[in-house]
């Protein structure tokens, strides 16, 4: 039997997979650091693509969850279970939980009038978190996270880094099996023509929460992620640029791409890291990207590798 | 045998503004075979299918399906009862395959039935463009892409929006076949402005003018009204 070619898409997601997988080889801190960020920032950009590329839903609020996550397991540990797995687990449930009253509020609503919604909830719990200083810490935010717990213990770098790891690898491949998916291509049925979609039998409010609950999860878990690398948890996690960034990276990436969050992950990481070091203008040379980008690719970079490969066939 | 009344609309009203879109509508389509409503431009023909259908909610009146009320439902509800339509301007998922297209729409009832779809591909001859994404296709191929995912919701009555709005000479000879063979199967009630398919495939015509039902009859009936002559033909 003649097997399928595989995409240019798998490739880059198996050389995402097996180059985070050796990093910890070279034993150099910086980049195990920058790989975690890589990882998290790419589960938090894929979650954002759920709503973005495949949904159809411009939401400004996805710091929302992240940083519900990244507070949940900060609170969760240092008060409830002092263990980071029960912790990012907490953080997931409580950011679905989330997903679900938002959604429920926001999701009828449809494009400026959602985003704008999800813009002012974002920045409700950044206020929530700023000024509710005997629980969050306010701008200080919680710091001392504990690592180590009743079940895991990754107070070990490289342990914390294969942690990491480990839900970038499930998230990845959990996603990956939604893309494929029946269930998956009736949600990006959403994004593709929405106004058709109940003339096909399909509930579009019914779909929009079932992508914000996956997205709002998966978010949550980046979020926890986060804490446990950082350490620390601030409240800027939940400001509106931050919700911006995985946008920017979907944008960069390829938002009809299933691994277009991840590609524009690892841009917009090493463009905040390289570039700034040069000189502060990694914003100038992102900008100046997303306008190339928007400009002569709508579909980000994978568009553009996508041309070349249907050429090359 | 006794004749099932499929669809009853009572005195429907629709008003957009000032303007008046349906009014007072009322018409009962009984058993298979086609219906056509013709009439002008502004007539309220895409309005009545709109309403029908849920896209637009009506001012008053009531929509009666096989004796169930639909009026007001969803439009993803009124599929599921029963009704599926195709569209004046062609509307598809049209960056996805044909395939993804007929499929999204057989999962209507939740359940993958993957003979369903293929049943519905080979019976339309699309096999062979089953891969290729909707905009790629012909104009008169999207038609059959378009009527095909309204058939693989599995609809017990079948609406068609001018089916073939915009199509050549040998497109509409392909839709006009393929529509006489679905009649076989579901009832189809159809806004058409071509008279020639009108007239040759219909058993029954409904005309409306300025919002309203102003006759209805066999197509021969209808040739040969003096006042249909008079306000629509212009003869």
């Amino acid at each position: 039997m003649k097997m399928p070619r595989p995409s240019p898409e798998l490739y880059g997601i198996f050389l995402a997979a097996v180059s985070t997988l050796i990093i910890p080889v070279f034993r150099e801190p910086f980049y195990m650091y920058l790989a975690s960020l890589f990882m998290i920032f790419s589960i938090f950009s894929m979650s954002y693509n759920i709503l973005f590329g495949y949904a159809g839903l411009l939401s400004f609020g996805h710091a929302l969850f992240y940083a519900g996550g990244a507070y949940t397991l900060a609170l969760f540990t240092l008060n409830l279970i002092r263990d980071p797995l029960i912790g990012t687990l907490a953080a997931g449930l409580v950011s679905l939980i989330l997903a679900m009253l938002v959604g429920v509020l926001t999701l009828r609503h449809s494009r400026i009038y959602f985003s704008m919604l999800t813009l002012a909830f974002g920045m409700l719990l950044y206020a929530l978190l700023l000024k509710w200083r005997s629980v969050t810490g306010g701008s200080d935010g919680i710091s001392g996270i504990p690592r180590g717990g009743i079940i895991i213990n990754i107070v070990d770098p490289i342990a914390r880094y294969y942690y990491i790891y480990t839900f970038f690898i499930a998230i990845l491949a959990s996603l990956y099996i939604l893309h494929r998916s029946k269930y998956g291509l009736l949600i990006r049925s959403l994004g593709a023509n929405e106004e058709f979609l109940p003339f096909t039998g399909h509930s579009i409010f019914k779909l929009r929460i079932a992508a914000f609950l996956i997205s709002g999860s998966i978010a949550g878990i980046a979020g926890a992620l986060y804490a446990l690398l950082m350490g620390v948890v601030t409240p800027d996690l939940a400001y509106w640029t931050t919700s911006a960034e995985p946008l920017v990276a979907t944008l960069v990436g390829g938002p009809r791409f299933f691994a277009g969050p991840i590609l524009g992950s690892l841009i917009f990481i090493a463009l905040t890291t390289y570039a700034a070091r040069i000189a502060d203008i990694w914003q100038l040379v992102l900008g100046l990207l997303l306008i190339a980008l928007i400009l002569g690719s709508r579909g980000g970079v994978l568009e553009l590798v996508d041309r070349i490969w249907r050429l090359r066939r | 045998m006794e004749v099932k009344e499929v669809i009853r609309v009572e005195n429907l009203v629709k008003k957009f503004g000032s303007f008046v879109a349906l009014n007072g509508v009322n018409l009962s389509i009984v058993g298979d075979g086609i219906t056509s409503i013709i009439g002008p431009n502004g007539a309220g023909k895409t309005t009545l299918i709109n309403v029908i259908t849920g896209r637009l909610k009506p001012d008053r009146g009531r929509i009666l399906f096989m004796g169930r009320d639909i009026t007001g439902l969803q439009p993803h509800k009124i599929v599921r009862i029963g009704i599926s339509r195709t569209f004046q301007v062609i509307n598809l998922f049209s960056g996805m395959t044909v395939y993804q297209n007929v499929l999204i729409a057989s999962l209507n009832r939740g359940k993958y039935n993957k003979s369903l779809v293929e049943d519905i591909l080979k019976s339309f001859r699309l096999e062979s463009y089953r891969d290729l994404e909707v905009y790629r296709l012909p104009h008169g191929l999207q038609r059959l892409v378009e009527i095909a995912v309204a058939i693989a919701t599995k609809p017990k009555l079948l609406l068609l929006d001018e089916p073939t709005a915009g199509l050549n000479p040998n497109e509409k000879d392909l839709v006009v076949e393929l529509i006489k063979d679905l009649e076989k199967q579901i009832p189809i009630v159809m806004v058409e402005h071509d008279m020639d398919i009108v007239f040759n495939i219909s058993r029954e015509v409904i005309v409306m003018n300025k919002g309203e039902v102003i006759a209805s009859g066999t197509p021969d009936e209808i040739a040969s009204n003096k006042y249909v002559k008079e306000i629509y033909l212009g003869v």
